[in-house]
């Protein structure tokens, strides 16, 4: 292609640049918006390295070094919530993350298409009721007294347990929760994908005899590659990041040991002093870097694996 | 089109719908238990858990949120922010994600590292909303919209869609005296419906749904957006169900939350088949290149 | 000199005039608050009455109660932050540490503010730092906010009597749940459940324990700290013993949130329900209980007492949240916002802030201190039939637990009696003090959180077994001295006995 020549050739540079001035023209207001909105704020990292003041203000306020960083390292309930976060995202990368796209496959190919419709406007539904109420509704489900789950078990002559309070069934209470809350609004975007497939490379198959299955392994799989993958970089990278509500609404006692993921730690330490915003800070911090790598790390996979797909 | 279908495939569309109505029942239930439980009286609730029906037609949940003097304004006020802050959430994320989409730009790779880099990294709270106050839109509604104008996510996500589109068509455009601007419009936005309907939906819904920005940036309640007052309802139903318990340790009736629930979805249900309308097959690019 | 002299006098004149007109002025006061309350025609009576009796012209920012910490720290930051802040206790005092709230001590005293120094009492110890007094507490002044609430038609139906010592209320709980005392023929009731692990307190309370991390003053001046404490550990042996015999509801650890609780009552699956002083009358108010337990008669008793004469349900601090004013607003304003403190610290003044103006919402009989108020009557229309009647509260910062409950008792209903019998079993029931809640040092700050929870998960552990007490209590006592409980507690020890002259030691 014209493209890999261009792209070894430096004296076209010039050429290239004369090409694409009025892209960075475009980009200019979106520039600038980054640098006002995100690049700005940033300075507000150090508060990680100091012991903020509300009223002395960032600036004003003594450094205290690597303290913060110190203090939640020392602290084994920290430990644990980042050992807690990793296991339930894994978790929930495992599965939360194929299930919407093999969802949204199975939704292609259906055939009636007002029923398509309805399965795929209900679908999303539930990304819209809170945590809070649907907690709620996760209670009253698993009750073992007056709940649906604990009629079926004994119906089927077993005796029901409280499963919000046994510690073994929390993370996939929360994954599962979390499929039934997400798939139909994270199918949405594969759909979206789907749409541009090029028809011509279904027909092409049909003309070469390929079943329906292989259609869709061969065809509809690979022409939403790219979306697939920058999904996939984009999730990892969120990888200490889990929904704290979520966790907020589930959480007991009982099952802290195993719940109790990095976000919630930082709130229940920060809730006793006003607020601990250098150690929410340090935390978050700590965060971005582990979610940097494994960002850069899985985008240079992925763009090895997939011919060149990736965020960069 | 009718196409005959092996024998095979004929079970996999049994299985495949039969599995589709247990996802619809799975996910309609809740909204149906939401709904019933919003024109239900709290006893019904209370007596039976999970209900399939009202107890009758109670609307004093939703009384209760319209008898709040700040709705009107606040759906107004939610209508522009959404509506505003869509427009023009797209137009900076189409124009960020088009040109980070042309593979032959110089510095592409350095620009994208510039934007993605913001999604891991943030400067948190306080130093966000001093650049707020800085920029004097306190108690407007711009603070509502510019602080989370562009989500990198959705950029990056459109940006792959643009990528889908060969850039030979601009080739070809601009040797037809189209300028970039003008292919944006004129060629790349029309065959993006798709795309360009699922970001406007997310950019629209986080709109929507905000209402931590208001809590931080917005005095004065006449510029109130619904989710707030919606919030304020709640602990106020909180307050009176106590009448002078002052604690924590406060319950609101489940029938106004469900009401609340609803107030805010159905807006968006309304909207949604127009969005769907874009999810059709065959307009895309393949059918241009022949 | 004649015409000098007039025109002396007449600038003389102008002069106080003019002053005087300049202390008519209104003085404007930004107050902040975490609770969302909405304001009305009805609520604006009392702007008026405020601003025409005190001249403070009072203008309310209110914040939304889950986020509140957070927004309270960006007003903080702003140029322009509010007059007063009405806030959680331990955020105030944080505050404080940073120098951000006005030294008051100047503008309190007998003579200026005789309710103000009424209402706080003693208590302006806990509002002092370096001297400076920063703060006014919003009293409680209930020794207690759980309530133990019972069935009594159940009690009857099985011919037991209202349970007094802790036995009798192990035989109750064992009653209700194997003896059927709904008569559906299914064993479906549990002696007691309540919305978490901090209910269980009025059992401990037999013991000389509670849920809590409290310490206890002894009659010997030692103090015991509950956690590692013999007679802690003997509590949840009991517990442990009956919920292994499936007396309580398992359920009870995982509720998260009150209404869950209320629900079961609601259904008659209990027949202790160990709560909020207020849930019980609420389930009337709520969700009708009358109609869906018709038989139910309720009653409000007292904890249960132990072998040795102890009992004590949870205690609660003498306040949890302090109005505390800027340090950047002018002197005129501080002087201003204590007027206004002092005014709602007043028997006459706290009525206003609560119920509306007189005549309009409420007659006040100065002589025997009863109040009579149009809430709940009247159609909730106010006497004129005016103003509708709804949450009045919006400009009150300051508690008058004592009062409020006299005016309750209107009408004689279902609701009125279990709402007027939980108030006032606050009052009457026996609590165990925490000596030490109000010492919020250094070291607590540092080690609370941790603590807190390596108390409530072992607590459960034992209580469910999980952890055997004979073999793991010694090793979980020595952990929880050495992951800051011990340095915790003797800085509290040692600031409550510079506090108090005393020299009190802990408990062997």
């Amino acid at each position: 292609m014209t493209g890999s020549r261009l792209k070894s050739d430096k004296r076209h540079m010039s050429l290239r640049l004369k090409r694409y001035w009025p892209a960075y023209l475009i980009l200019l207001p979106v520039v600038v918006w980054y640098i006002i909105f995100c690049y700005m704020p940033m300075g507000g990292l150090v508060i990680a390295f100091k012991k903020y003041s509300v009223i002395c203000g960032i600036a004003a306020s003594p450094w205290v070094g690597l303290q913060n960083f110190e203090k939640l390292f020392k602290s084994g309930a920290f430990m644990n919530s980042v050992r807690n976060t990793l296991i339930i995202s894994g978790l929930n990368l495992l599965f939360g993350f194929p299930i919407p796209i093999i969802f949204a496959l199975l939704l292609n190919e259906m055939g009636c298409v007002r029923y398509k419709k309805v399965v795929q406007t209900v679908s999303y539904l539930p990304h819209f009721i809170s945590w809070s109420v649907a907690g709620g509704m996760i209670y009253m489900l698993l009750s073992p007294g007056t709940g649906v789950f604990g009629a079926v078990v004994r119906a089927m002559g077993g005796s029901p347990k409280n499963y919000l309070g046994i510690s073994a069934y929390f993370r996939p209470i929360v994954v599962i929760s979390a499929i039934w809350k997400h798939m139909g609004w994270s199918a949405i975007i594969y759909m979206a994908a789907i749409t541009s497939v090029d028809e011509e490379l279904y027909e092409a198959a049909r003309v070469d005899g390929a079943g329906r299955f292989s259609r869709m392994w061969h065809v509809t799989l690979p022409g939403i590659r790219s979306i697939i993958a920058i999904q996939l970089i984009l999730q990892v990278g969120q990888i200490l990041n889990v929904s704290f509500d979520q966790i907020f609404i589930l959480i007991n006692d009982l099952t802290q040991s195993v719940g109790e993921t990095i976000d919630y730690y930082i709130y229940r330490v920060g809730l006793g002093s006003s607020n601990n915003f250098s150690l929410g800070t340090a935390s978050g911090l700590l965060k971005s870097v582990i979610g940097l790598g494994l960002v850069v790390g899985t985008n240079t996979i992925s763009r090895r694996l997939t011919d060149g797909e990736g965020i960069w | 089109m009718k196409i005959r279908r092996t024998p095979g495939e004929r079970v996999f569309d049994w299985f495949n719908n039969i599995f589709m109505l247990l996802i619809l029942v799975v996910m309609l239930y809740p909204f149906w238990y939401v709904f019933v439980g919003s024109f239900s009286s709290v006893g019904h609730l209370i007596k039976n858990g999970f209900v399939l029906w009202p107890d009758g037609f109670h609307l004093d949940a939703y009384q209760q949120v319209f008898r709040n003097s700040l709705v009107p304004t606040a759906y107004v006020n939610t209508l522009i922010v959404t509506a505003g802050g869509t427009l023009i959430s797209m137009v900076l994320t189409i124009m960020g994600a088009y040109v980070l989409s042309l593979r032959q730009l110089p510095g592409r790779t350095g620009i994208t590292l510039f934007f993605v880099f913001t999604m891991l990294f943030n400067g948190g709270l306080v130093p966000t909303y001093l650049v707020v106050v800085q920029l004097g839109m306190i108690d407007h509604l711009w603070a509502l919209i510019l602080p989370g104008a562009i989500n990198t996510y959705n950029l990056i996500l459109m940006r792959n869609f643009f990528q889908s589109v060969p850039e030979a068509l601009y080739e070809a455009a601009s040797i037809d005296g189209e300028t970039m601007l003008g292919y944006v419009f004129h060629i790349l936005l029309p065959l993006s419906g798709a795309a360009i309907a699922t970001i406007a939906l997310f950019y629209a819904v986080a709109y929507w749904n905000d209402y931590f920005k208001s809590l931080i940036y917005i005095r004065s309640n006449r510029l109130w957006p619904m989710q707030t007052v919606l919030r304020q309802v709640l602990q106020t139903a909180q307050m009176n169900t106590l009448m002078y318990d002052d604690s924590a340790e406060s319950v609101a009736p489940e029938t106004l939350k469900d009401a609340m629930i609803m107030v805010t979805v159905v807006p968006i249900l309304v909207v949604y088949p127009f969005v769907q309308k874009y999810f059709v097959k065959g307009v895309m690019v393949g059918s241009l290149k022949g | 000199m004649k015409k000098l002299f007039s025109l002396i006098m007449v600038l003389a004149l102008l002069c106080t005039v003019t002053a005087f007109a300049a202390a008519e002025e209104p003085v404007v006061l930004n107050v902040f608050y975490g609770t969302s309350r909405p304001m009305n025609d009805a609520t604006e009576l009392t702007h008026q009455y405020i601003l025409e009796n005190l001249g403070v012209d009072v203008h309310l920012e209110q914040g939304d109660s889950s986020n509140f910490n957070q927004q309270l720290a960006l007003r903080m930051t702003d140029a322009d932050t509010p007059d007063i802040v009405w806030c959680d206790y331990n955020v105030w005092k944080d505050y404080a540490t940073q120098g951000a709230w006005a030294d008051i001590s100047g503008y309190i005293s007998e003579e200026k503010t005789p309710d103000l120094m009424k209402y706080v009492g003693t208590d302006w110890v806990f509002m002092t730092v370096d001297d400076e007094i920063l703060g006014v507490p919003s009293e409680l002044s209930v020794p207690s906010s759980h309530v133990v609430f019972v069935r009594k038609d159940w009690l009857d139906k099985l011919g037991l009597d209202v349970p007094v010592t802790l036995d009798e209320f192990t035989n109750v709980m064992r009653a209700f749940t194997t003896q059927d005392p709904d008569g559906n023929g299914i064993n479906d009731t549990y002696g007691l459940s309540a919305a978490g692990a901090t209910y269980l307190s009025f059992l401990m309370g037999a013991f000389g324990a509670s849920t809590e991390r409290d310490n206890f003053l002894n009659d010997d001046g030692t103090v015991t700290t509950n956690a590692i404490s013999p007679e802690y550990r003997a509590a949840l042996q009991y517990l442990h013993d009956i919920y292994a015999e499936g007396l309580i509801d398992p359920e009870l650890f995982t509720m998260s949130e009150q209404s869950q609780a209320q629900a079961k009552w609601g259904r008659g699956a209990m027949g202790l329900w160990s709560a909020w002083f207020s849930h019980a009358s609420n389930a009337y108010s709520r969700y009708d209980f009358a109609s869906l337990q018709p038989d139910a008669v309720v009653e409000a008793i007292l904890p249960p007492v132990g072998e040795n004469g102890m009992s004590g349900n949870l205690y609660s601090a003498p306040f949890t949240s302090v109005v505390g004013i800027s340090a950047k607003s002018s002197p005129e304003k501080v002087e201003a916002a204590i007027k206004y403190l002092n005014f709602q610290a007043s028997n006459y003044g706290f009525r206003v802030v609560m119920y509306g103006v007189e005549d309009e919402f409420f007659d006040w009989d100065p002589e025997t201190d009863t109040t009579t108020w149009y809430w709940g009557v009247n159609d909730n229309k106010s006497k004129s039939g005016k103003y509708e009647v709804t949450d009045m509260e919006v400009y009150k910062m300051l508690f008058h637990e004592n009062i409020q409950e006299q005016t309750n008792a209107l009408t004689d209903t279902p609701y009125s009696r279990i709402r007027v019998a939980g108030s006032n079993m606050r009052f009457t029931e026996p609590t165990r003090e925490d000596i030490f809640c109000m010492y919020l040092t250094d070291e607590y700050v540092e080690y609370h959180a941790d603590l807190d929870n390596y108390f409530n998960t072992n607590m459960l552990a034992f209580i469910m077994g999980e952890k055997n007490l004979d073999s793991d209590w010694d090793a979980y006592v020595q952990e929880y001295l050495n992951m800051g409980g011990e340095e915790e507690r003797e800085s509290q020890l040692a600031e409550y006995n510079a506090a108090h002259g005393t020299n009190a030691t802990f408990a062997q």
